[in-house]
């Protein structure tokens, strides 16, 4: 059995080797998805942790843990508090950056012997730090010694501002008069040294030096010797000892998939060592919890969102093993029903083919792991659609639990699509082969109208979800993901529409047919009846054909748009390449400091320096303030007044052409002519009723004055006209945001100058500005760089996985539909080679015969891509604008724009036209190979 | 009309064997098949007669040797030429099924007539020769809905529709029962009659030799007996 399975395999190549594509493919996509989405996940975590030690300089996942004498009988032992202190990394999973261990005895009275002095005695923490020694330098003095000196002191080390506050002196000895030794003798301490931290960023010092300021270091060794050692053998009772652990643990180990873990014990252990001046044992923690709260919601998020936009490239796969494998099966219907003829069982058979699945499921497994962790690699350097940038490469774990689960269920997946049609056939036996050769029953969906009901299910998911646009919106801005039922609905407009236009292409053809019936040349004859009377044969591969088109037309539009979208917005709300604000000098303190009422006076800056910049092509003065005016309804209403040269401002800005009713400049132009005019918002309309030529009174900062509405703008430069807040109870309301835009010259005439921002026009790069700022050392109050900002959105994990995920599977597409083509139009001219041996010999030439085939190419497959492309199109029209939503960014304000690239469509067709030419040659190949002496020797079996 | 429709002088046929020695199919046959005649070409399966068959109706090449078809040599011709000659003049009928699987009974025999370009009524043509081999009620029938007798009478009309000089018939018996065998031969002879055309056909069932006009006998690629 087996030996005839593999001779099975050899026999046919092509279909094997295909199978095998699609089975890499497969997992490679599926395991490729959890390395990604593990991998970057895991980066996006450690690059949050890591934001906030560069932010705020301080370990983002540590645990205090404080052991404090504060009751005469202890609730918790120390011994306890020292192992849970101990144990700690291990309850979270984590390992251990540092574990600094501070020992002390509290209130310990100490005397100075050999010195008089006025204050006689103070308190003095006799304490130990592990590691101490590796931590600090010497200032003066030296290192304590690891043993007792010979006069039975422990030596000691301590900080600079122990040294001040406790006014010792280096070489004192100091005895302890509540500390004994075994023998009840004070114990008494020398101080040997000074020390101070060795490095200013070390993370050792969770409290910095200067706050042991009340203490004295003896060698940790000795002290654990001394007092920690007969506490431990019980021979001793626990004194005064205090300590304090600093558990720091390593926040680069941290996994995704361990923040529930970590977030619910560092629950328990905050709850069951609460700081409270009564407890024993406290413990505290960072703020790691947040940030673990808040990554889970992205989390969820992201993994939501990347599961869907691969879903249909799953099926996808799934369709072309199930096609090839149905292609396999039926090139061996023969054998098959010659095996049961001969006593074969169906279990035998069906066994055959399980056998052979599984084999090529461990091949695809074999080749699409490693595969996967090259396209991993490849989804983290996504930087646009088909775009790849140099990036540092992800951390894959090929053997995460999640992946193995992906990879197994992936391959038993392919198991199941490539069995199935065997499961079919194993019923089989030789006469039923024989009979069914002869049917041709309708395909199941066209009797079950599943096309009109996936049309139908798709379209009415379409309605319920642009009629609930806004509510979309919200919810994604409060961190929902994308609604798989949204994704899902698109997939199955495109199946809907794609299987209803195949019920009118038979139609069609044969209104063709009829047309021509009289004087249809022999090959055209012949070509129309086969596609009409072998349609439904057809369907699966029409259907594929349909599906991969729209679906690489409708990815390649998803994943520009959604980009295109947020760059243009972003672009948009700042309004610039560059806009900085300088910190201006002024008499500020002056004024605090003065009794009379000084005006405050700003010093402007030179700008000339940032003309003399080569890279900068434009640049204009934008003065923003906060002005008031009493509205029709006699109402104070503050607004936002922006004052601009208008030459310098048309010339500066980021302004997209069709956004307002005339281009920007001849709004530019009208308010340049009329210095007492103004640009106001739409909303000056239509919510607080202005009518162009209306007058109003503008005052703010103790001037006033009045202007005319020159005209009304829906969009400007930076101008939001609704943000979308959030109540205490987390409910959102609109805010509405007027904006002025006056003349700079008739303000500056009325309001004294106050720092104003620079709106910079750059020649594309934006490094030279850092490169001025190091060297010239101006401080800014606002530094925006669009292009560090577009940066951003591109290393978002959420536009990264999109744009790597659709990217990915419009490869796979343009493969599937290649070799799934090639493997179609090849079997099926093969299976007809009898057919064209009997019409050679008729007479029929060979340019007839691939005329004929040209024929049935343009009905079918020429038919099946340009209504492919029709149909990416209209579900682009549809549901981009919809899933884009799942891709809106705070600023969302540009009306939405389908973007579609040519690049993506030269690349889709190319591929397209090389298959088809591919294909031809090929078909060409066989029909002229073909001897019809040969092909009709077929016939006699 | 010269007496032979085809000649054939000396022709060999070898066909080359993968690692070995070519095999010789037809060795140095020289026949002449009589014209408005039903001719046999008999032997055992392996003999030669399909070769040889199809180098009469210009299906396949000699190796060497020339062949007169209605007096001109053909082994010359180039590939469109034979076709154009195929279409026009011969007519084939196969052992096996050999209807184009997608077209009923009527348009399969309408199909040589569109390949023939031929010039008359179309429509009279076809029903014609339909109901000259018995198929007058079935015309529209798919392949598939008809017996294996039907079917290859289907192919014998479709192959005289064109009014082809010649009709080369490879075993056009051996998948059917005697009772239908006879009955296609009975048609052949009647088509030789009214049709006015010569008919090649190979056979090795001895039954059926009564109907022949003329018997080559071939064995091992060489004619023992005429």
């Amino acid at each position: 059995m087996l030996r005839f399975m593999f001779q099975k395999l050899m026999h046919k190549k092509g279909l094997v080797f295909s199978l095998l594509i699609g089975n890499i493919l497969l997992i490679a996509v599926a395991a490729s998805h959890s390395m990604y989405k593990s991998s970057s996940l895991q980066r996006m975590l450690t690059d949050e942790f890591a934001q906030v030690v560069e932010e705020t300089n301080e370990h983002p996942l540590m645990v205090t843990l404080t052991y404090s004498v504060k009751k005469l009988v202890p609730t918790t032992p120390f011994w306890e508090t020292k192992q849970l202190a101990e144990n700690l990394c291990d309850i979270f999973g984590l390992p251990e950056e540092i574990l600094v261990s501070n020992y002390f005895f509290s209130g310990a009275t100490m005397s100075q012997l050999g010195r008089n002095d006025s204050i006689g005695e103070k308190t003095i923490q006799l304490s130990s730090l592990t590691d101490l020694e590796n931590h600090i330098e010497i200032v003066t003095g030296r290192l304590y010694n690891k043993e007792l000196d010979e006069n039975g002191c422990f030596e000691a080390v301590i900080s600079e501002s122990a040294l001040i506050k406790l006014n010792l002196l280096v070489g004192e000895t100091l005895e302890f008069l509540q500390i004994t030794d075994r023998n009840n003798n004070p114990i008494k301490v020398k101080i040997v040294g000074v020390f101070r931290n060795s490095s200013d960023t070390d993370p050792y010092w969770e409290k910095s030096p200067s706050e042991y300021n009340i203490a004295c270091f003896v060698d940790s060794d000795l002290f654990y010797e001394h007092f920690l050692k007969p506490i431990e053998d019980g021979s001793e009772s626990d004194y005064f000892l205090n300590a304090t652990w600093y558990v720091q643990m390593d926040y680069r180990a941290l996994t995704s998939d361990m923040s529930d873990h970590i977030i619910n014990k560092t629950n328990e252990l905050v709850a069951a060592y609460p700081v409270t001046a009564a407890s024993q044992v406290s413990l505290e923690v960072t703020d790691h919890c947040k940030i673990l709260e808040a990554f889970k919601l992205t989390e969820t998020k992201i993994s939501a969102t990347l599961i869907i936009l691969e879903v249909p490239v799953l099926a996808l796969l799934c369709a072309f093993l199930f096609m090839i494998s149905t292609q396999l099966i039926q090139l061996e219907e023969n054998e098959i029903s010659q095996l049961k003829s001969r006593g074969a069982s169906r279990f035998q058979i069906f066994r055959l083919y399980l056998m052979q699945s599984t084999l090529l499921a461990l091949l695809g497994i074999a080749g699409g792991v490693p595969l996967g962790g090259f396209i991993c690699q490849a989804l983290g350097s996504a930087n646009a659609f088909l775009e790849f940038v140099q990036r540092t490469p992800l951390k894959i774990h090929y053997f995460d639990k999640e992946v193995i689960i992906f990879i197994v269920s992936a391959a038993l997946l392919s198991v199941i699509m490539t069995v199935l049609p065997a499961f079919k056939h194993s019923k089989l036996s030789i006469i039923d082969t024989k009979q069914k050769k002869t049917r041709r029953p309708k395909p199941i969906w066209q009797k079950l109208f599943l096309d009109v009901i996936m049309l139908g299910v798709s379209l009415y998911g379409y309605y319920t979800f642009n009629k609930q646009r806004d509510d979309l919106y919200l919810k994604v801005l409060s961190g929902e993901s994308m609604d798989p039922l949204l994704f899902l609905s698109s997939s199955l407009f495109i199946l809907g529409l794609g299987l209803f236009c195949l019920r009118i292409q038979p139609l069609l053809v044969k209104l063709i047919y009829a047309i021509g019936k009289k004087f249809w040349k022999p090959a055209n004859f012949a070509s129309l009846l086969q596609i009409i009377r072998t349609g439904s044969k057809q369907y699966f591969i029409m259907a594929f054909m349909i599906f991969t088109v729209s679906l690489g037309i409708f990815f390649a539009t998803v994943a520009r748009t959604i980009l295109t979208n947020a760059e243009n917005n972003t672009s948009y709300a700042l309004g610039a390449d560059l806009i900085i604000k300088e910190k201006w000098a002024d008499n500020s303190l002056l004024v605090e400091s003065s009794d009379r009422n000084m005006e405050l006076v700003y010093y402007e800056p030179d700008i000339n320096k940032y003309l003399k910049l080569p890279e900068i092509e434009s640049l204009a003065q934008v003065l923003r303030m906060n002005v008031n005016f009493r509205n029709k309804e006699n109402v104070r209403t503050p607004v936002e007044m922006t004052a601009i040269n208008t030459q310098d401002f048309g010339n500066t800005i980021y302004m997209p052409d069709n956004l307002l009713v005339t281009h920007i400049n001849n709004y530019l132009n009208v308010l340049s002519q009329s210095p007492n005019g103004i640009l106001v918002s739409e909303n000056f309309k239509t919510i607080l009723g202005y009518n162009l030529g209306d007058s109003i009174d503008i005052s703010g900062s103790g001037n006033s004055m009045r202007v005319q509405i020159l005209g009304f703008f829906d969009y400007w430069p930076g101008y939001i006209p609704e943000t979308i807040l959030y109540n205490a109870d987390g409910s959102p309301t609109t805010q509405n945001n007027f904006l002025i835009v006056a003349n700079w010259g008739t303000i500056l005439e009325k309001w004294t100058l106050a720092p104003y921002e620079l709106w910079i026009r750059t020649n594309g790069d934006t490094d030279f500005i850092y490169d001025f700022i190091a060297e010239d050392g101006a401080k800014y109050t606002r530094f925006d760089d669009l292009s560090a900002d577009i940066v951003e959105i591109h290393n978002e994990t959420l536009f990264q996985g999109t744009n790597g995920i659709l990217t990915m599977s419009f490869i796979v597409i343009l493969i599937l539909f290649a070799i799934g083509f090639l493997i179609y139009w090849i079997l099926s001219i093969k299976s007809r080679e009898l057919l064209f041996g009997v019409l050679r010999a008729m007479g029929m030439s060979r340019s007839e015969i691939i005329h004929m085939l040209i024929n049935e190419q343009i009905f079918t497959g020429l038919f099946s891509i340009a209504l492919g492309c029709v149909i990416g199109f209209v579900v682009s029209e549809l549901f981009v604008p919809l899933i884009q939503i799942s891709y809106s960014i705070n600023n969302q304000v540009l009306p939405l724009e389908l973007v579609t690239s040519s690049s993506d469509m030269v690349k889709l067709f190319a591929i397209i036209g090389i298959t088809l030419v591919i294909c031809m040659a090929i078909l060409t190949r066989i029909v002229f190979s073909m001897k019809i002496t040969q092909a009709l020797k077929l016939g006699e079996d | 009309m010269s007496e032979y429709i085809i000649e054939t002088d000396l022709i060999n046929r070898y066909f080359p064997v993968a690692g070995g020695e070519d095999f010789h199919a037809l060795k140095d046959i020289s026949i002449q098949v009589p014209a408005l005649a039903l001719s046999i070409l008999r032997g055992r399966s392996g003999s030669g007669k399909t070769t040889l068959m199809n180098i009469l109706g210009a299906l396949d090449k000699p190796t060497s040797g020339k062949i007169l078809f209605d007096g001109k040599e053909i082994t010359r011709l180039s590939e469109r030429q034979r076709d154009k000659l195929r279409r026009k003049k011969i007519g084939f009928i196969f052992q096996s099924v050999s209807l184009i699987p997608n077209m009923t009974a009527y348009e399969n025999v309408e199909f040589s007539l569109r390949l023939a370009n031929y010039k008359g009524n179309k429509k009279e043509r076809v029903t014609e020769c339909l109901k000259l081999v018995g198929l007058g009620t079935r015309m529209h029938h798919m392949p598939h809905e008809l017996s294996g007798g039907e079917q290859q009478r289907v192919a014998i009309a479709r192959a005289i529709a064109h009014k082809p000089m010649v009709i080369f018939a490879d075993e056009p018996t051996a998948e059917l029962d005697t009772n239908t065998a006879l009955s296609v031969m009975k048609i052949f002879k009647e088509l030789v009659a009214t049709e006015k055309l010569t008919i090649v056909m190979t056979t090795h069932d001895t039954m059926l030799m009564d109907a022949a006009d003329y018997i080559f006998h071939i064995e091992d690629g060489e004619i023992v007996d005429e």
